[in-house]
């Protein structure tokens, strides 16, 4: 017989738990049975075996061809906040309270409308009227086409992105700078420091952990991207900026072929976990 | 010129010359966008296809705003917006709470497994449960209906998380004394826990609030009426429309594009403190 305090244990995370099971679990395995059948939602299912996977892999490039967008954004994607908020980061950290305007500037972007956002990029990348091509004509650079042609517009989707959302990691990595002890400075200073020995062994290794985590959380994202890309460029032009996500969506909701896109999505899946797991070991064995 | 900081750095003439020309760029690339959209929205669509464009229009207009409202149901869009991210989040807070109290402050059998299974669901991708959602919200007829587009956001393992991590650090005794006193358990979490975690609940109201509010690619799934569209799916369909037509209006376009979100930034001006905390859990103790 159970007593009230563990009757209003279960009664308090049966919910929670049956919500978790009908919105994830259930479809995960609907989502992978799915994946070995073609299906279109209205009529039969057909059983295929593997043969979506293969397809994937041999007859239909664009989802390869999507992996690869989706690798190049992600790095682009990563490699540019990771950089850029760690400098803004340790710039914002010497500045004390000068630094306000700049950490409000910074977050604007991260809670503004993604769709608004991604409008507003799309004006600037504009080739005739917009800002970007206007400012780089001041200092005698461009026009460029952005995202007009295919060997730019990724770089542009990027840039718009990684602007969006590096503010919030600029804060996360200010907290982590703020969190270690003025002490350990004042030590080295002591001892006759320089300012780069300060930063490589005093601020990088105990910066490391937070910096692991943005590398992380932000990879995980990119790999995701959707709504800025697809707002954009659609995909395009042509293949450009085809990333997993848009491959997706397209394959399930506007070619209605739901077997092959459950397919390419558990494969998206997989590669997010390995990636995952693979740089969590790899980032961490480097602290040691 | 001499300025000292917090930390009493003392800037000498051209140091700060230096450091402040920094954070003027800075701050002006991080605003750059939002004044190019504020230049744009009071554009003529004349002044619009100038070459060279200049930042203050010559002959600033409020029209593009009016336009755009009648041009699409964005009155609509709001109320869709503030009616699904309320309940969200208010559907957000309580679940959390209660379950991640459940997990922190009982041991029952299973709570291991089961936190591990909640948790476990932030590893997958929504691409991967997106097409299974919207078939079964299809099937038992909840596609473009508001329960359909809501009910699969109400819990987030994440939330569960948080709570579980904040209510942890409630003393246990505070608790055995109440029961001591007799007091029932959900009298417990709604008298006791609850309070006790303020800061924690606002901090995750935002950030539910502000997720949810820009969620876009669930909408774009389930949702094809028009008058149940939140504002972000609202906004692209209107761009959407504006570029098939081939319009070269981007004034309005971009109106409509402040429109759409000058809400949350005029929150996040009042409420800067509680945004920063909700989106990035920093300063939160416990």
């Amino acid at each position: 017989m159970i007593d009230s305090k563990t009757r209003a244990a279960y009664f308090f995370t049966l919910p929670t738990l049956l919500f978790f099971v009908i919105i994830f679990y259930i479809p995960i395995g609907f989502a992978a049975i799915m994946s070995f059948h073609r299906w279109s939602v209205l009529g039969s299912a057909k059983f295929l075996g593997w043969r979506n996977y293969e397809e994937i892999f041999t007859r239909s490039p664009i989802f390869l061809i999507a992996l690869k967008n989706t690798f190049l954004f992600t790095f682009g994607y990563v490699v540019l906040i990771v950089i850029s908020s760690l400098f803004v980061a340790a710039f914002i950290n010497k500045l004390g309270r000068l630094g306000i305007p700049l950490k409000t500037a910074c977050f604007l972007p991260v809670i503004s409308s993604m769709v608004g956002i991604s409008i507003v990029w799309k004006w600037i990348y504009q080739p005739h009227f917009g800002l970007a091509n206007q400012l780089l004509g001041y200092i005698g650079l461009g026009p460029f086409s952005w995202l007009m042609s295919p060997a730019t517009a990724m770089i542009s989707v990027i840039i718009a992105s990684a602007w969006k959302r590096m503010g919030l990691y600029v804060i996360i990595l200010l907290a982590g700078l703020q969190n270690i002890p003025e002490a350990q400075y004042e030590a080295a200073k002591i001892d006759g420091a320089s300012k780069f020995q300060l930063f490589r062994h005093i601020t990088l290794p105990l910066l490391w952990p937070v910096i692991l985590f943005v590398i992380v959380i932000v990879t995980i994202r990119g790999l995701r991207a959707f709504t800025q890309i697809f707002i954009m460029t659609r995909g395009g032009p042509g293949n450009a900026t085809r990333v997993a996500a848009i491959a997706i969506y397209h394959t399930a909701f506007r070619t209605f072929q739901m077997g092959k896109g459950s397919a390419m999505a558990f494969i998206l899946f997989i590669l997010i976990f390995v990636l995952s797991y693979f740089q969590i070991r790899f980032f961490s064995s480097t602290t040691d | 010129m001499i300025i000292k900081n917090k930390k009493n750095f003392v800037l000498k003439g051209g140091k700060v010359i230096l450091v402040s020309a920094i954070i003027l760029v800075l701050t002006f690339t991080m605003l750059i966008p939002f004044i190019t959209m504020i230049s744009t929205a009071l554009k003529e669509t004349k002044e619009l296809l100038a070459v060279p464009q200049t930042m203050i229009p010559r002959h600033p207009t409020l029209e593009n705003f009016s336009t755009s409202w009648q041009a699409a149901p964005f009155g609509r869009y709001y109320i869709n917006s503030l009616f699904v991210s309320s309940v969200l989040t208010a559907s957000c807070l309580f679940f959390s709470s209660l379950t991640g109290y459940a997990f922190s402050k009982f041991r029952f059998r299973g709570h291991k497994l089961m936190f591990f299974l909640i948790l476990g669901t932030m590893m997958v991708p929504f691409q991967v449960i997106m097409i299974p959602l919207y078939v079964m919200m299809a099937k038992i007829g909840w596609a473009d209906t508001y329960q359909g587009l809501i009910v699969p956001s109400m819990i987030t393992s994440f939330g569960v998380f948080l709570m579980r991590q904040y209510i942890g650090s409630i003393p246990g005794e505070l608790i055995d004394a109440a029961r001591i006193d007799g007091c029932g358990e959900l009298h417990i979490y709604w008298g006791i826990i609850l309070p006790n975690i303020k800061p924690a609940l606002a901090a995750l109201a935002i950030y539910t609030f502000t997720v949810t509010w820009d969620e876009f690619l669930w909408p774009f799934i389930i949702i094809s009426s028009t008058n149940l569209r939140t504002i972000p799916l609202g906004l692209a369909m209107f761009e959407s429309r504006v570029e098939m037509m081939q319009m070269l209006t981007w004034n309005i376009l971009i109106a409509a594009s402040l429109i759409a979100m000058l809400p949350v930034l005029v929150a996040f001006l009042f409420l800067q403190k509680y945004f920063v905390r909700g989106m990035t859990f920093t300063g939160l103790k416990g």
